[in-house]
């Protein structure tokens, strides 16, 4: 059932050139009697087919030409000829007499005989039993995106793309089928058989396909890992059709802010300060403010991005091998100000197999990447640079034109504020003192950080006899990041005036090294038999991942020049900071999987994997898991009486049921933070504080004329039954397919059940540890998943129109029953906690108070007294909403008419809450706290006067959650493709040139800047905290073949 | 190809299927120790055990600083925040805060932490079968007297908060106070009986900053007068403390702010700074001298004063206070008092170069937040004291952190007698004006509570000022709602002088002070009188229940 032919008809979805394999003239006529017949082969769009085999019953046979034109000698008038062409349908023509034929060719519905990988094998999709979403190259190519994940958005079902920052260079989220865990539910990546955690070093023109295995059944093979699902990435082949292929693309993009955050302007900052400060500012304002100052931070920061990206590929086979190589150059310039923003990407991808004898293939997949990365730090999401854009006052200026007295008497002071290039000084905050200048912020930090990548996957296939294929390969990375970091010295804040002597530059240097290995041996055997065709797959998994960590800072350099910022020119009196380890993470797996296939309708496939972690994450004498799954499939659409119905001639023609059930688990968070969380340890001396120029030894103490380094127990409470998160999910689907292929329908019901989440939460403060690591509860994630698509063509015109449809209903089925919960995300200003793990709730949901009117006369805001008590407390709080949309959705609508292409693409999600988590700290407000706040002169407002903005109640309240809906277009590119005529002149295969506008509609209620921009954490998904917005952007692009 | 070639390669296949031994799976976690150290460490083990605990009653105000000045995770910041609740810092609490506010986490954790360090010990440390009697028996006798000051502190600030007696699960309810205190009392006269005893007057050096007898009873003393149990509390005060004759008021009120006073006849427990410069870096990071020094941005120091970059927090001291200290602090001759001069400094004194000296500017030069023109002296780190790398990071100040003082246990006493208890030898009057003239003022003519000039009441308000005594003085005393009741309803930044001219002496009533409304509603009888259990642990406990209010 593993048809390695099938293949070719995956990978040939663009025209390819195919040489003819002789010229028609030299084909030996055998039959003499008959007349001669000329033709012409043409696809749908009337382009030549060259290659395409003519045959006629007798056994004569031609291939067309160059021009796609045959010459059949001697053919009978009666004969029937087949013409038959990879990826289109075979046609029967009768000659009929005829000398002349003209022969248009329809494109095959393959889509049935391609095939899917599957994880240590592959599989027809017919013989699919389980939910697998797919993604071809096809639909990758016009991605102006320089990330694969990204290019799942909107096109698989159930599959959600959260983006956690629109910098240059980040990477998006995939949620598969909601949210099942508590840290990261991020899914497997596997690519070319290779365990990655990020897929960013990817260049998405090198990848073929694109797998989701959204069903347990389906990942179960990759057993502890899989539970979030997985993600299956196969990078290009030279191909199996004798043909070699260079390409050459190339994009400019330009990117801007696609929407501003609405903020106040000076003169409503002013007017709402008075209010919530009444005397202190003004006093401060006569004292400080220029009278006319209004810095637009935002027009201040933002400017124009500007992207290029080329990539270069070369592909080839023969009879006994195949390469494909491929280099890609992309430069990011973010729409940041100035260079702090810039990421750089060089990639290659060696990939290459040969049959060195009959019984024993090689081959070797590899991506090599470097990456350079001056990026802003959106640290924690709250405090980092992003933040400070909507927290700055508009009263500062970026530079002073006139240095104001308070800045003159730092100066004075000795202190040495940062200027600019043009030796102008920077804006300092007098309003919030601790806030600093972002614009300088950014000047003056010199991030730099370099990613060395090499990812790869070397492997031998041995056949001995047929149906048998053993396997044994070796995944490994090699990966450095480096960075160093400069920070300028100087007096920044207000707040911060300190000393001349302790103004100090900042070093860091950084090194994180990576060797990872796994070593995997399976063997496939396939027989058929009378009683159906049978699979047979088993194999072993072992894993070995060593880092190496280094990281040291100085605060005083000999030199502050340029070529002094290292850390050879740390001075002696230097207060530095070295720390690093190593660790090293191991795993052995053991697994199978027994298929059966009948007659092409029936379909079953058991898997089975035994997955075993090191004692990092889970105590040893509990380390093994076992991960079972069935799945089957009906071909109903095979049986007779499907067959024979609507008198043989049913629009409907392949119609499958699958139904599925496995367990999986989760296992990524077991090893967060160095793991080892099950266990009860002792610590000893210093505590780190990471991130910090210092390395306290908080745990010291001085006695009997000594000082000991104390020893005590760690911060975290043991748990030895820890275990990881196990999902089982059930899954029923239904594929059908009318019209011979042109109307595709899916749809998928799912209900997965996550039990014993790992949660990491505050521990029971009265044991005395900080946070406890528990297997908590069980979520509940059902929901049903539609895909939609109806492609034709008229013509010359060709359309498609797919859609999508997910829903989600998620919530915490079990968990101490309500009324207990686990404290989540918090946000700036609020008190306390915005976001609960509950029973009966949804996951990670949003509980505040509820505003029920403001007083007319004090403008204080009133909160719903839902227990009825009298009094606001804790327990009137309630849900306000969640962060899990209730439906997901995406549409593809894809013209092309004579060389033109044109398709419009949109995503959008419905039913999520956003809590907006920027407010609470900062002076600056956004709009909609200022202009619905109550006055003397607007007693009717929404929200409470400046005033009572202050009362902390109000950072908990509904007055920050929105609705989370939105929808987007996300892509809408126009491309012409010159005619074959014309490149056959200039001997290229093909030309392709675009343009396209991403991102440049958003249909939304949420006064943010990006509904879609959330953090990465599960326990802050319904939260807002800033971060680097989404641009839109308009690109231009060219793709070439020869 | 050959058939045996065949089942070779069949062979070879199944075999690298089982290839790997699971031996590889077990891999030591870097940089930990097992808790076996409790039972088979050494002498110097043990040792370590407990030196962690002294360390983490000081605790730490780096984490304080970190986490946005709001939360409480040293001795230091339970001061502050305290001294704020007591309404002694010009930044009031506001008391509007919820249960899920990370002060009241912070306070519990704190002291449910020391409770499981110690716990950890007196659980374990017995069955130690390598490390000598000796000391053993000390570790354990010290881990018991500092889990039952925790107790007693959680007790006083949260009612009936579950009893840390033993290694908590999180699952436990809460104990009645009376059971606890049963439980305080018998574990501070079980540790009693086992610590060393203190020498002499000047004994405290050789026993550095560890446990001594009296000590304990000092705090057993305290805690009968928390109950109400004044005759035991003056019994076990003046038998086991006052009458031992190893404790002395330091005659200069002033020179306690200095490390010179470290290991004084006074104290009666204190956090030892080693003031060897070799140990400046393993005793770097606790951040005390950057965190409650006078924010030197925005005001010059004196030049004795550390000079050292610092944020300021508790550096303001409240209108309220300073105009109390003004009235009830003055010496016979009318000036202020030495006390007054220890503790604390309003604007005009900072200016006048008879008090202190300046060799650069002085005055206000910016904004000082949380300040109504009264400025914290008690706790300023002295220039000469400050030891460590030339960064604010790096540094402390040597000078001991004392955590009760020889007066607090006259005054303790003085009270104790007040209420009705017997007094010993010494009279209770006689313990409160030697507590008076220490300070620089009058003897009181008579052993009263509420005397504005001369009661015990008054005399604890300015003696004690930010040991975090005042907040659960007003609540035992029943005054705090009334003594409250305006608190957090404005906040305060001082600007120096209206007339911009901040150099020259003018009147408190010519401050600038900036008053913003801060939405607070003040103390709330009925409620404020305890801490919420922190909101984490009342949601994930069914057992635990919440005090009244919250």
């Amino acid at each position: 059932m593993f048809k390695s032919a099938m293949l070719v008809g995956a990978l040939t979805m663009t025209p390819v050139l195919v040489q003819a394999a002789g010229d028609a003239n030299s084909v030996q006529a055998v039959m003499q009697q008959g007349k001669d017949v000329t033709g012409t082969v043409v696809d749908e769009n009337g382009e030549p087919l060259i290659g395409a085999t003519i045959a006629v019953e007798s056994g004569v046979g031609a291939v067309t030409d160059f021009d796609g034109h045959f010459t059949l000698k001697n053919v009978p008038e009666s004969a029937t000829i087949t013409i038959s062409y990879i990826g289109y349908q075979t046609q029967k023509v009768p000659v009929a007499g005829k000398s002349t034929l003209q022969i248009t060719m329809k494109p095959e519905d393959t889509t049935l005989n391609d095939v899917v990988v599957i994880g240590y094998g592959v599989q027809k999709k017919s013989n699919v039993t389980g939910a697998i979403g797919s993604i071809k190259s096809d639909d990758l190519k016009n991605k102006v995106s320089a990330n694969a994940a990204e290019a799942l958005q909107g096109k698989v079902s159930g599959v959600q793309v959260v983006n956690n920052s629109g910098a240059p260079g980040a990477s998006p989220t995939i949620r598969v089928r909601g949210y099942s865990s508590n840290g990261a539910s991020d899914p497997l990546y596997v690519v070319d058989g290779l365990k990655v955690s990020s897929i960013d070093y990817l260049e998405p023109s090198s990848i073929e396909n694109i797998e989701v295995l959204k069903d347990a059944a389906s990942a179960a093979i990759y057993g502890a890992e899989a539970g979030n699902g997985v993600v299956l990435i196969t990078t290009k082949n030279g191909g199996k059709d004798g043909n070699t292929k260079i390409t050459f693309d190339a994009q400019l993009t330009y990117s801007t802010l696609a929407k501003k955050m609405d903020v106040m302007n000076a003169k409503q900052f002013i007017e709402y300060n008075k209010e919530a400060a009444p005397g202190s500012f003004e006093t401060m304002l006569n004292q400080y403010y220029d009278g006319k100052t209004d810095t637009d931070w935002q027009d201040e920061l933002f400017k124009t991005g500007v992207m290029q990206k080329y990539n270069i590929g070369a592909a080839g086979n023969n009879k006994n091998g195949s390469f494909f190589v491929s280099l890609g150059y992309m430069q990011n310039n973010g729409m940041i100000v100035g260079k702090n923003d810039l990421y750089k990407r060089f990639t290659a991808q060696l990939n290459a197999t040969y049959n060195i004898k009959p019984w024993l293939e090689v081959g070797t997949n590899n991506s090599l990447s470097y990456i350079d990365a001056n990026t802003i730090s959106e640290g924690s999401a709250q405090y980092g640079q992003m933040a400070a854009i909507n927290k700055m006052d508009p009263l500062t200026p970026v530079v002073y034109s006139q240095v104001p007295s308070y800045v003159q008497d730092a100066i004075n002071a000795g202190l040495h504020p940062y200027q600019d290039g043009a030796g102008r000084y920077y804006g300092v905050s007098w309003q919030d003192l601790a806030q600093k200048n972002p614009i300088k912020t950014l000047a003056k930090d010199q991030p730099g950080n370099k990613a060395y990548g090499i990812n790869g996957m070397t492997f031998a296939n041995l056949k001995p006899f047929k149906g048998f294929i053993f396997t044994t390969r070796l995944g490994y990375r090699f990966m450095n990041l480096v960075s160093n970091r400069y920070q300028e010295s100087g007096w920044d804040s207000f707040g911060n005036i300190g000393k001349p002597e302790e103004e100090r530059p900042y070093l860091e240097n950084y090194q994180h090294t990576q060797r990872y290995y796994q070593w995997e041996n399976f063997a496939n055997y396939n027989i058929e038999t009378n009683a159906g065709d049978w699979g047979i797959m088993a194999g072993m998994s072992y894993s070995d991942n060593e880092t190496d960590r280094t990281y040291v800072n100085t605060n005083s350099l000999t030199n502050e020049a340029s070529n002094y910022r290292f850390l050879d020119y740390s001075t002696p009196a230097a207060d530095d900071n070295v720390n690093g380890y190593r660790d090293t993470k191991r795993q052995i797996a053991y697994y199978g999987r027994l298929s059966w296939s009948f007659l092409n309708r029936y379909n079953v496939q058991v898997n089975f994997r035994a997955d075993s972690y090191d004692a990092a994450y889970l105590d040893l004498d509990h380390n093994w898991g076992y991960f079972p799954s069935v799945s089957a499939g009906w071909v109903f659409t095979e049986e007779d009486f499907m067959k024979n119905a609507a008198g043989g001639n049913s629009p409907l023609t392949f119609g499958k049921l699958r139904i599925s059930y496995g367990k999986n688990g989760s296992i990524s968070n077991l090893a967060s933070n160095g793991g080892y969380m099950y266990r009860a340890t002792l610590a000893s001396g210093a505590t780190v504080i990471s991130g910090f120029p210092i390395s306290p030894a908080n745990n010291t103490y001085y006695m009997n004329g000594q000082l000991y380094s104390g020893t005590y127990p760690g911060s975290r409470l043991a748990n030895p039954t820890l275990r990881w998160e196990e999902s089982k999910q059930f899954d029923l689907g239904l594929d059908l397919r009318f019209f011979n292929g042109r109307l595709n329908f899916t749809m998928d019901y799912y209900n997965k059940n996550t039990e014993g989440l790992l949660v990491e939460s505050v521990a029971p403060l009265t044991t005395g540890a900080d946070r406890v690591w528990q297997n908590l509860g069980r979520v509940n994630n059902q929901g049903f998943e539609f895909e939609l698509e109806w492609k034709d063509r008229i013509g010359d015109f060709g359309y498609s129109v797919k859609g999508n449809l997910a829903t989600v209903k998620n919530k915490v089925a079990e968990y101490r029953g309500e009324g207990t919960r686990i404290n989540g995300a918090t946000i700036m200003g609020g008190q306390g906690y915005a976001t609960f793990f509950e029973e009966g709730y949804p996951l990670w949901y949003i509980r505040g108070y509820q505003i029920d009117h403001i007083d007319q006369n004090t403008g204080e805001a009133i909160y719903k007294d839902l227990n009825g008590d009298g009094e606001i407390s804790d327990a009137d709080r309630t849900n306000l909403g969640k962060g899990i949309p209730d439906f997901t959705y995406g549409f593809t609508i894809a013209l092309d008419y004579k060389g033109f292409d044109f398709s419009v693409y949109g995503a959008g999600a419905s039913g999520s809450s956003i809590l907006y988590g920027l407010a609470g700290l900062a002076n600056q407000k956004p709009m909609f706290l200022y202009e619905d706040r109550w006055t003397e002169s607007n007693r009717n407002a929404s929200m409470p006067s400046a005033l009572y903005q202050k009362d902390q109640k109000f950072y908990n309240s509904d007055a920050f959650v929105f609705s989370g809906s939105f929808f987007k277009i996300k892509q809408i590119q126009l491309g012409y493709t010159l005619p074959k005529s014309i490149l056959k002149k200039i001997s290229m295969d093909s030309i392709r040139a675009f343009v396209s506008l991403d991102n440049f509609f958003t249909f939304t209620d949420y006064p943010g800047n990006d509904p879609e921009v959330r953090p990465t954490d599960s326990n802050s998904m319904a939260c807002d905290f800033g971060g680097y917005p989404i641009s839109k952007s308009v690109s231009f692009g060219i793709n070439v073949g020869f | 190809m050959n058939k045996i070639y065949k089942y070779m390669m069949v062979a070879v296949a199944a075999l690298a299927m089982t290839a790997c031994s699971e031996s590889k799976l077990d891999i030591p976690q870097r940089g930990v120790t097992g808790t076996e150290v409790y039972t088979n460490g050494s002498d110097e083990d043990v040792n370590s055990l407990i030196a962690a605990v002294y360390s983490k009653v000081h605790g730490d105000a780096f984490n304080w600083y970190s986490m946005g000045g709001n939360t409480t995770d040293c001795a230091k910041s339970m001061r502050f925040e305290l001294g704020r609740m007591g309404g002694e810092l010009a930044e009031y609490y506001k008391y509007d805060e919820t249960s899920e506010s990370v002060t009241y986490s912070m306070v519990w954790a704190y002291y449910y932490k020391q409770a499981y360090w110690c716990t950890m010990i007196i659980d374990n440390v017995p069955n130690n079968t390598t490390a000598s009697e000796a000391v053993k028996n000390r570790a354990v006798a010290e881990a018991r007297a500092i889990r039952a000051i925790a107790m007693m502190n959680l007790v006083q600030l949260f009612g009936n908060p579950p009893l840390a007696d033993h290694v908590m699960t999180g699952n436990e309810g809460n104990t009645p106070a009376a059971e606890s205190w049963a439980f305080i009392e018998s574990e501070l006269q079980a540790a009693a009986n086992v610590l060393p005893s203190k020498g002499s007057a000047d004994g405290q050096a050789a026993i550095g900053g560890r446990l001594t007898r009296e000590a304990v009873y000092a705090y057993l003393g305290k805690a009968y007068l928390w109950e109400k149990k004044y005759n035991e509390a003056a019994q076990m005060l003046y038998n086991n403390v006052i009458a031992t004759n190893k404790y002395a008021l330091e005659p200069d009120f002033t020179a306690l702010r200095s490390s010179l006073t470290d290991f004084s006849a006074e104290n009666i427990w204190e956090y030892d700074f080693n003031d060897d410069p070799a140990n400046a870096s393993a005793q770097e990071g606790r951040f005390d001298v950057p965190c409650f020094g006078l924010p030197t941005g925005q005001i010059a120091v004196p030049d004795d004063w550390s000079q050292s970059q610092a944020w300021g927090y508790g550096a303001g001291v409240s209108a309220a206070f300073g105009q109390f200290m003004a009235k009830h602090d003055v010496t016979a001759d009318g000036k202020k008092s030495n006390r007054y001069r220890g503790t604390l400094a309003a604007y005009e004194d900072l200016l006048d170069e008879t008090v202190y000296s300046f060799s650069g500017a002085k005055g206000v030069t910016g904004q000082v937040v949380n300040c109504q023109g009264y400025f914290n002296v008690k706790y300023q780190p002295m220039q000469a004291d400050i030891v460590g790398g030339g960064f604010i990071y790096y540094q402390f100040s040597k000078k001991n952190l004392v955590y009760m003082r020889y007066s607090e246990v006259l005054l303790n006493y003085a009270e104790a007698v007040a209420m009705g208890g017997s007094q010993g030898a010494m009279s209770g009057l006689e313990a409160l004006n030697q507590v008076r003239r220490r300070a620089g003022l009058a003897d009181a003519p008579a052993l009263d509570m509420d005397n504005a000039d001369y009661g015990v009441k008054a005399e604890r308000e300015a003696e004690l000022f930010y040991e975090g005594i005042r907040f659960i003085d007003l609540v035992r005393w029943g005054d705090a709602a009334s003594v409250l009741a305006n608190s957090g309803k404005m906040e305060y930044k001082f600007l120096g002088y209206k007339n911009g001219d901040n150099t020259t002496i003018q009147s408190p009533s010519e401050y600038n002070v900036l008053e913003t409304p801060a939405v607070g509603v003040g103390f709330k009888a009925g409620k404020n009188e305890l801490f919420p259990i922190p909101g984490s642990d009342i949601n994930n406990n069914p057992s635990l229940q919440q005090n009244p209010g919250w």
